[in-house]
C-alpha cells in the first residue's frame, strides 16, 4: 500500500504545473508566483524543488502588437529552492527562496550602450496548505488550498553608479504580499497515466519605499495566475505534461496613481517532460511559449523561458532499505 | 544482508542538498557591475534624486539623419497634434511630437547648423541644442537618466551626461559647461500649417519601425496626479500638467501659462530682472514666446499684438516693423532684423516648479 501511495505520490508531482517565474518586468525581480509547484506534503514527509529558470525578455508590445525593439534585450536567470512538510494528513507548509541575476543590454542599434547586470537574494514565501480531498488511488483527486505571505527578503534599491535603478533591475518587491493558492488534480485513468491538473494563484500586494520614506511608495500590481493542463504517462521512466498559463497583473502605483506601462494579461503554453531518477528524485524539463499578450501600453515582456527542476521527496513511511 | 536506516542516509541526503542550495543562493552577494558607461566623478546634481528610467543608455534610440517631407504630405498628423518648429536662417522645419515621444532626441542640420532637437514626453519640455561641444560636431543620445522625471542627453564626444531643463552639463569632461540654446516654438499642428505652409515635416521614417501616433505613457499628458518619479519640489499653485512657457533671466525665472493668453493672439511685455522683454502667445494658437525688446543698439521697442489671419507674422513694434513668431523683422524699417529670444522654454508646470523653484507666476 505504501508503494502504491508513493507511486500515486510520484505521478502527482510529474503532473505539476513547470516552475515558471513570473517575468521579471511586471514584478521587479521577484519570480515567485510561478513557481509555488509543490502540492501539498504528506504528513511528516520533505518535498524539495530546486529550479533553474533562463527568462529571455526581448519582445516589446504596444498592447497586442509588438513593435520593433532592437534598442535593448533584457535576461533574467533565476534560482529558486522550495520545501515543503506536512504537519499532518492534510495540512502543509511550503517555503521558497530566490536568487536572481538579471542583465540589461541597451543601445544594440546605435550610440554607446551599456551592458548592466544585478544579482542577489529575491523574496521569499511561506505557505501553510490544506488538502480538501485528500489523494488515494481510489479516486485519483486531490483539492487543496493554501494561504501565505511573500516576504521582502531581497533588496529592492539596488544602485548603479549611485543611481537606483529601475523596479524591473531589482531582486526584490521590498513589499509584503498576501498569496493565496489553489490545486485540483483529477487522474483519468485507474492507472494514473493521464491526468488533470488546475492551479490558482492569486496575490495582493503591499507598498515599497525604494523612492525613500518622503515618498508614498511604489505599489506592484496585485496577480491572478491561472494554469490548467494534462499529464500523460505512457512510460513509468517518463511523463509529459502540457499546460495553459492565464496571468493577470494590475498596473503598478506611484504615489497611488497607476504607473504607465505597468499591467496586463498574458497567455503562455507550457511544454513539460518528467524523468523519473529514482523513487524519490525526478528532474522535470519545461518551458514557456507566449501564446497572447495584452498589456497596459508598451512593455519589455518574455520571448521565451526554459527552466529545469530536481524533485526529491523523502516520505515518512519509508524507514529500511537493503543493501 | 546489511540493513541500513534509511532514514539516515535520507537525512544526510537531503540536508548535504538543502545545506549546499542555501549556501550558493546567500553566497551571492546583491551586487552590480556594468559596462559601458563611466559616470563616476563629481556630480552638479543630487545623486540620490536621479534615477534610472529602465529602458538603459541608448534604450531610446535618438534619431539623426531624420527625413523629411512637405505639409501637405504630412497626412498622419491631425490638427491637434504638438509640433516643435525651428527657422535657422530660412530653413523652417517641424518635429512632430508623436515622432518625439519615441526617440526624445532628433539630431539634425538646420540651415548648415547641427542641432539636436531634445524633448522630454515626462516633463513636456522641448529644447533646441547646437551639436557643438568641446569645439566640435556631435551628436546627443539618451542616456537612460532622469532628474525630476526630465530627460538627461548625453554627448557622443565625452561621454558627458547633460540635464535637459537645467541646460548644462552635470556629469563628466565637460561639467559645467552650458549648451548652445537653438530658438524653437511649440504649437499645434493646425497652427503651424498656417504659420508657415512651404515648411518641411519630419517624416515617420525614421529607419525605426515604432507605433507613431500611439502615445506611449497612456493618460499621462492630462492626469495631474500621474508622475513616474519623484521630484525635488513639489508647487502646486498650478495643476501639474498645465503647460507654461518659463522665462529664465539670470537667476530669476517667471512662468506664463499658454491657456491664460487670449485667445487671439496676446501679449504682455514687462521687466523681469533688469530685461525688457515682451512674451507673445495665445491660448486657441497654442504657442508662447518671448523675446526681449531692447536692440543691441540699445533701442527698446515697443510692441502690439497682429491677428493670426497676419501669421507667420504676430507683432508690430511702434516703429511700423512686423515680426514673425520667431522674433525675426518681416516687413518695415527693421526688416530681416532679428529679435533676441529670451532664454524660455515650454514645459509642464511640475518640472517648471522642480527645476526653478520660487518661479514667478505671470497674472495673465
Amino acid at each position: 500500500m505504501n508503494k502504491i501511495k508513493h507511486l500515486t505520490y510520484i505521478i502527482l508531482i510529474a503532473a505539476l504545473p513547470s516552475p515558471l517565474m513570473a517575468q521579471a518586468c511586471s514584478c521587479g525581480g521577484a519570480p515567485l508566483m510561478g513557481s509555488l509547484d509543490l502540492p501539498s506534503t504528506p504528513a511528516g514527509s520533505w518535498q524539495f524543488a530546486l529550479t533553474y529558470e533562463f527568462n529571455s525578455i526581448d519582445d516589446v508590445y504596444f498592447g497586442s502588437d509588438e513593435i520593433d525593439s532592437d534598442e535593448r534585450e533584457r535576461s533574467v536567470h533565476s534560482g529558486v529552492l522550495e520545501i515543503g512538510y506536512g504537519i499532518t494528513e492534510r495540512i502543509s507548509v511550503s517555503t521558497m527562496i530566490t536568487f536572481l541575476q538579471q542583465e540589461r543590454n541597451s543601445g544594440l542599434a546605435g550610440g554607446t550602450g551599456e551592458s548592466l547586470q544585478t544579482r542577489g537574494i529575491g523574496d521569499g514565501i511561506i505557505m501553510l496548505k490544506y488538502d480538501l480531498i485528500l489523494l488515494s488511488i481510489l479516486s485519483q483527486t486531490q483539492l487543496s488550498v493554501g494561504g501565505g505571505v511573500k516576504l521582502p527578503l531581497g533588496q529592492s534599491d539596488i544602485k548603479s553608479n549611485g543611481f537606483l535603478l529601475a523596479a524591473d533591475m531589482q531582486p526584490g518587491t521590498g513589499s509584503w504580499d498576501g498569496v493565496l493558492w489553489g490545486y485540483a488534480y483529477q487522474g483519468l485513468e485507474r492507472s494514473s497515466k493521464l491526468g488533470l491538473f488546475a492551479s490558482t494563484l492569486f496575490r495582493f500586494n503591499g507598498s515599497n519605499a525604494r523612492f525613500g520614506p518622503q515618498n508614498q511608495g511604489y505599489k506592484f500590481g496585485n496577480e491572478l495566475i491561472f494554469k490548467s493542463g494534462a499529464n500523460w504517462s505512457p512510460l513509468s521512466l517518463m511523463d509529459y505534461t502540457l499546460a495553459l498559463r492565464y496571468r493577470s497583473v494590475r498596473a503598478d502605483k506611484f504615489s497611488g496613481v497607476d504607473v504607465p506601462n505597468s499591467g496586463g494579461k498574458w497567455l503562455d503554453l507550457e511544454p513539460g517532460v518528467n524523468f523519473s531518477l529514482s523513487n524519490a528524485l525526478r528532474l522535470r524539463a519545461s518551458g514557456r511559449i507566449p501564446v497572447y499578450r495584452e498589456l497596459e501600453g508598451t512593455q519589455l515582456t518574455t520571448s521565451y523561458t526554459l527552466s529545469l527542476t530536481l524533485f526529491y521527496s523523502i516520505l515518512n513511511n519509508e524507514r529500511e532499505f537493503e543493501i | 544482508m546489511i540493513a541500513v536506516e534509511a532514514s539516515m542516509l535520507k537525512k544526510i541526503l537531503t540536508t548535504t542538498i538543502l545545506l549546499s542550495a542555501i549556501g550558493i543562493l546567500i553566497g551571492c552577494d546583491d551586487s552590480t557591475t556594468s559596462s559601458g558607461t563611466d559616470t563616476s566623478g563629481e556630480w552638479l546634481l543630487p545623486q540620490n534624486a536621479i534615477f534610472d528610467g529602465g529602458p538603459g543608455k541608448d534604450g531610446i534610440p535618438a534619431v539623426g539623419g531624420p527625413q523629411f517631407i512637405n505639409v501637405d504630405e504630412a497626412t498622419f498628423l491631425d490638427d491637434n497634434d504638438l509640433v516643435v518648429g525651428i527657422n535657422i536662417n530660412g530653413d523652417i522645419k517641424a518635429y512632430p511630437h508623436l515622432i518625439l515621444d519615441w526617440h526624445e532626441i532628433v539630431n539634425d542640420n538646420v540651415g548648415s547648423k547641427g542641432v539636436s532637437l531634445t524633448y522630454c514626453p515626462l516633463t513636456g519640455s522641448a529644447i533646441g541644442w547646437g551639436r557643438e561641444v568641446d569645439g566640435r560636431s556631435t551628436t546627443f543620445g539618451v542616456s537612460g537618466l532622469l532628474y525630476n522625471n526630465n530627460l538627461m542627453p548625453y554627448d557622443r564626444a565625452t561621454n558627458s551626461t547633460w540635464s535637459q531643463m537645467e541646460l548644462k552639463c552635470v556629469n563628466g569632461n565637460l561639467i559645467g559647461a552650458g549648451p548652445e540654446i537653438v530658438h524653437v516654438i511649440e504649437t499645434t499642428w493646425g497652427t503651424w500649417k498656417e504659420l508657415y505652409p512651404n515648411s518641411r515635416i519630419m517624416s515617420t521614417n525614421t529607419g525605426f519601425n515604432k507605433p507613431y501616433g500611439q502615445y506611449p505613457y497612456g493618460d499621462y499628458r492630462t492626469n495631474h496626479g500621474r508622475l513616474l518619479f519623484p521630484i525635488t519640489n513639489d508647487d502646486s499653485r498650478l495643476p501639474r500638467k498645465e503647460r507654461v512657457l518659463g522665462v529664465i533671466v539670470g537667476d530669476r525665472t517667471k512662468a506664463y501659462q499658454i491657456d491664460a493668453f487670449d485667445d487671439e493672439l496676446d501679449l504682455i511685455q514687462e521687466n523681469l530682472n533688469g530685461t525688457e522683454l515682451v512674451v507673445v502667445g495665445s491660448s486657441d494658437y497654442n504657442f508662447a514666446a518671448a523675446f526681449s525688446r531692447e536692440l543691441p543698439d540699445g533701442t527698446l521697442l515697443d510692441f502690439r499684438a497682429l491677428e493670426p489671419n497676419d501669421f507667420p507674422e504676430v507683432m508690430r513694434s511702434t516703429d511700423g516693423t512686423r515680426w514673425d513668431i520667431f522674433g525675426v523683422g518681416t516687413q518695415g524699417l527693421r526688416e530681416d532684423e532679428r529679435l533676441a529670444p529670451a532664454l524660455s522654454f515650454i514645459s509642464y508646470w511640475f518640472a517648471w516648479g522642480a527645476f526653478y523653484p520660487g518661479a514667478a507666476l505671470s497674472s495673465l
